[in-house]
């Protein structure tokens, strides 16, 4: 009987993102730029937790060794909290748009790949071999985005003390998003 | 049939392709010929939409699209294929994509050239890869197969083999376009030469009219260049200062 060789682990894996790459590129070194990225991102993002405690700290009075709330003392708007930890994904978001172009200009590096591409019958394989991955993780970059601001004002509003949580805080936040009025 | 009617096209000031028009039917082995910069891979560029023009080109009288596009073939000297991929993957890769790829044509051609199946196309040599080149477009189940200048860096043998090869598999419906400046080798198994000069067809001539005027394809070709036989005396003249 002969004896077949069965895959190794990274094979079958190469083999399953196959059709959304380029074909041929080693996309590992963009996988692994892509996670210290986000890592590097959250460690950013993490720097709320920092603010949060330093704000909330300003909301007690210290009086022989006992803590108390000050009277009439509210929170620092959330926008001033968070300052804008997310971002980092949106960095990273943008290095990976590059990315994608990079997956583009890989048809003309070496040989002339594009000929061949640009002479599939289905015009859609071109563009799933080319942007899914980036679309990926372009998502992936805006789904954390979006989980950071929604853990921030969670947290924001969880760990505020009952009173001092001033009004308006979406209004101001997005009235801030870009530069601070 | 493939139709091109009064193409033009222009790099910037300079024109590439003079109002070509010519009509290429299934079931021919076309000799593309021309001067470095005459507009050969110009042409079928157009040809393949790899870059804009002005005219029309038509497919049994339809514009080329992803719709028909998959009944051209195209094999260049500066390659298409993938090189990171294996033969075997780009195997893959074109039975997946093109319905007509035949793989019975693709296993006899890789046995022929003897390539490796396995390896890397950027490890293969200049040679192997320009006869990789060919293989796809022959095994990709088109009807009309355009040729770039395939035999580059290929030995005479490999060379003289494959013209056989080629005509022993080519199908009837399928034509063949093969630019190259080869003449004398290609001169026995094509049937029809065009000439192309400056972005012009200077010429378009049957083999077998040129048999009945008892004309070689290099002798045509020098009577349609105005080829100057002494132009090599002359310049050894100028440059030597002495009488040949």
């Amino acid at each position: 009987m002969k004896k077949t060789s069965t895959p190794t682990r990274t094979e079958d894996t190469r083999r399953w993102y196959e059709p959304f790459v380029p074909p041929g590129m080693n996309v590992e070194g963009e996988l692994i730029f892509f996670l210290i990225a986000m890592l590097a991102a959250m460690c950013y993002a993490t720097g709320f937790f920092a603010r949060l405690f330093a704000q909330m700290d300003l909301l007690y009075q210290y009086s022989y060794g006992e803590r108390t709330l000050i009277p009439g003392a509210v929170m620092a708007p959330f926008y001033e909290v968070f300052n804008q930890a997310w971002t980092g994904y949106f960095i990273v978001l943008l290095c990976m748009l590059g990315w994608g172009i990079y997956h583009d200009l890989y048809y003309k590096q070496d040989t002339k790949s594009i000929y061949t591409m640009r002479r599939l019958p289905d015009r859609v394989s071109f563009l799933r071999y080319t942007w899914t991955l980036t679309l990926c993780e372009v998502l992936v970059c805006v789904l954390f985005a979006i989980l950071c601001l929604s853990m921030s004002y969670g947290f924001y509003c969880l760990m505020t003390p009952d009173g001092c949580l001033p009004d308006g805080q979406w209004t101001l936040f997005w009235d801030n998003l870009f530069y601070r009025k | 049939m493939l139709k091109l009617d009064h193409i033009n096209k222009f790099y910037g000031m300079r024109q590439a392709l003079n109002d070509v028009s010519l009509e290429l039917p299934r079931g021919e082995i076309v000799g593309l010929f021309g001067e470095n910069g005459a507009g050969k891979t110009t042409l079928m560029k157009c040809i393949f939409g790899f870059h804009g023009y002005r005219g029309a080109i038509t497919l049994d009288g339809e514009p080329i699209t992803t719709k028909n596009i998959a009944k051209l073939s195209f094999a260049t000297s500066e390659h298409s294929f993938f090189p990171n991929l294996s033969a075997a993957a780009h195997r893959d890769f074109y039975a997946n994509h093109f319905d007509g790829f035949s793989d019975k044509r693709y296993t006899a051609l890789m046995d022929f050239f003897a390539l490796p199946k396995h390896k890397p196309l950027r490890a293969f040599s200049t040679g192997q890869k320009n006869q990789f080149e060919v293989i796809l477009a022959l095994s990709q189940g088109a009807d009309y197969i355009f040729m770039d200048e395939p035999f580059a860096g290929n030995d005479i043998f490999n060379r003289e083999d494959f013209y056989k090869v080629l005509l022993g598999i080519l199908e009837p419906h399928e034509t063949v376009v093969l630019s190259t400046h080869l003449i004398e080798e290609v001169s026995d198994f094509i049937g029809r030469a065009l000439l192309l000069r400056t972005g012009s067809i200077i010429g378009d001539v049957t083999t077998d009219t040129l048999d009945g005027e008892g004309l070689s394809l290099v002798d045509y070709i020098k009577n349609t260049y105005s080829y100057r036989a002494d132009r090599v005396s002359r310049a050894l003249h100028t440059l030597t200062g002495e009488d040949e």
